[in-house]
């Protein structure tokens, strides 16, 4: 939505939160099946895991772990990006946001996975097209009767 | 309480959901103090009166507002409000979709219920509220939309699956690269994954975590 409504100056922002001190995490409900296969009694494939141990702390309630974020500094800077003053000045084009320090850790934890899986398939992934596309130099053979490539190349990687 | 600055930009009107706690309050304590119009929203005003009576008691009267939305309801609803707000010569100028809620389990043993009940707050509440403002705003040539993610609409943790795939599908419905086309979490991509061939998606399915 964010590239369609762009050129009519309607921004859409999302904005990727880590763990901040509101009362979310206290009502994180639980699954009622519980583990499966009897975990939670005790044997069960997830009985030690780490899937065990995240339920486990969501039940026990947000006492019992550290939560970093400060949701009234967080809310501070949303606000600046959202009508470009502050840490937001000149930055209203800006449609992602990353906040708090597990966030950009996550964000980054994403890039070395997509940074992984090129490295690995990257050649594979390259050598799939039709045969009519298919060239060991990689041209681009796509003509302006494809429709689609055309529209994909008015796109740009980053801009909103 | 927020530290008031003087707005450089005119006042503006906000929409919040999720006002009776956390980010939805705090942004509407935040906007209110920046001097700007503040619609706060929650489901039931009537279990935080008190904090009902902190934003209505910003002055100029009028300026702090709280109104009952349930983004679950109907759009029925939430075009009435928007029709409201015109109708006073008002629109809504930021819309901030703050209402949502986690639900952890193993991934593989969501029951349909839970899973409609995440989905239904996190992604087609705030794609409703926003199918309500954005064509307003697109007339007006003016507007913005936030949405409240988390990290876990980029990857979940364990436990989070079904959470974060509710916030990746928000997150893909406006994804930046390609057409804006929807992607919901697998399988039912199937019909999408068509119109998916130029879409470049970095978010995790449910069961890769």
């Amino acid at each position: 939505m964010a590239r369609e409504v762009a050129p009519f100056g309607v921004r859409v922002l999302t904005v990727y939160l880590g763990s901040f001190d509101t009362d979310m995490s206290a009502h994180v409900g639980q699954a009622a099946a519980g583990l499966p296969d009897g975990g939670d009694a005790g044997g069960g494939d997830y009985a030690g895991s780490l899937l065990e141990r995240y339920l486990g702390v969501f039940a026990a309630g947000p006492g019992t772990f550290p939560v970093h974020g400060d949701h009234r500094k967080a809310v501070r800077a949303i606000y600046d990006v959202a009508v470009g003053e502050g840490a937001g000045a000149g930055r209203g084009g800006e449609i992602q946001m990353v906040l708090g320090r597990d966030s950009v850790r996550r964000a980054e934890e994403v890039r070395e996975r997509l940074d992984h899986m090129l490295g690995v398939f990257g050649g594979v992934a390259a050598n799939v097209d039709r045969d009519e596309y298919a060239g060991g130099d990689g041209a681009d053979k796509t003509t302006s009767a494809d429709p689609l490539t055309q529209l994909v190349k008015q796109t740009p990687a980053h801009a909103t | 309480m927020t530290t008031a600055s003087p707005p450089t930009t005119k006042p503006l009107t906000w929409l919040i959901t999720g006002c009776s706690s956390g980010f939805g309050l705090q942004m509407a304590r935040h906007a209110l103090a920046a001097g700007h119009r503040v619609i706060a929203t929650s489901r039931d005003p009537s279990r935080t009166p008190e904090l009902v009576s902190e934003i209505e008691g910003a002055s100029p009267a009028g300026r702090g507002r709280w109104a009952a939305l349930d983004v679950t309801a109907s759009s029925e609803a939430m075009d009435a409000l928007l029709d409201k707000l015109e109708s006073e010569g008002s629109q809504v100028d930021v819309l901030v979709n703050s209402a949502g809620f986690a639900t952890a389990g193993a991934a593989e043993a969501f029951s349909d219920a839970e899973v409609r009940a995440v989905f239904e707050t996190n992604f087609f509440g705030a794609y409703r509220l926003m199918r309500a403002c954005v064509p307003r705003m697109r007339r007006r040539r003016a507007g913005v939309v936030v949405n409240l993610s988390s990290g876990s609409g980029l990857e979940s943790r364990e436990s989070l699956g079904l959470y974060g795939a509710s916030k990746s599908a928000l997150d893909s419905e406006r994804e930046p690269p390609g057409p804006a086309f929807f992607l919901p979490f697998p399988p039912v991509s199937s019909l999408f994954s068509l119109l998916s061939l130029t879409h470049t998606h970095t978010h995790t399915p449910v069961w890769t975590e």
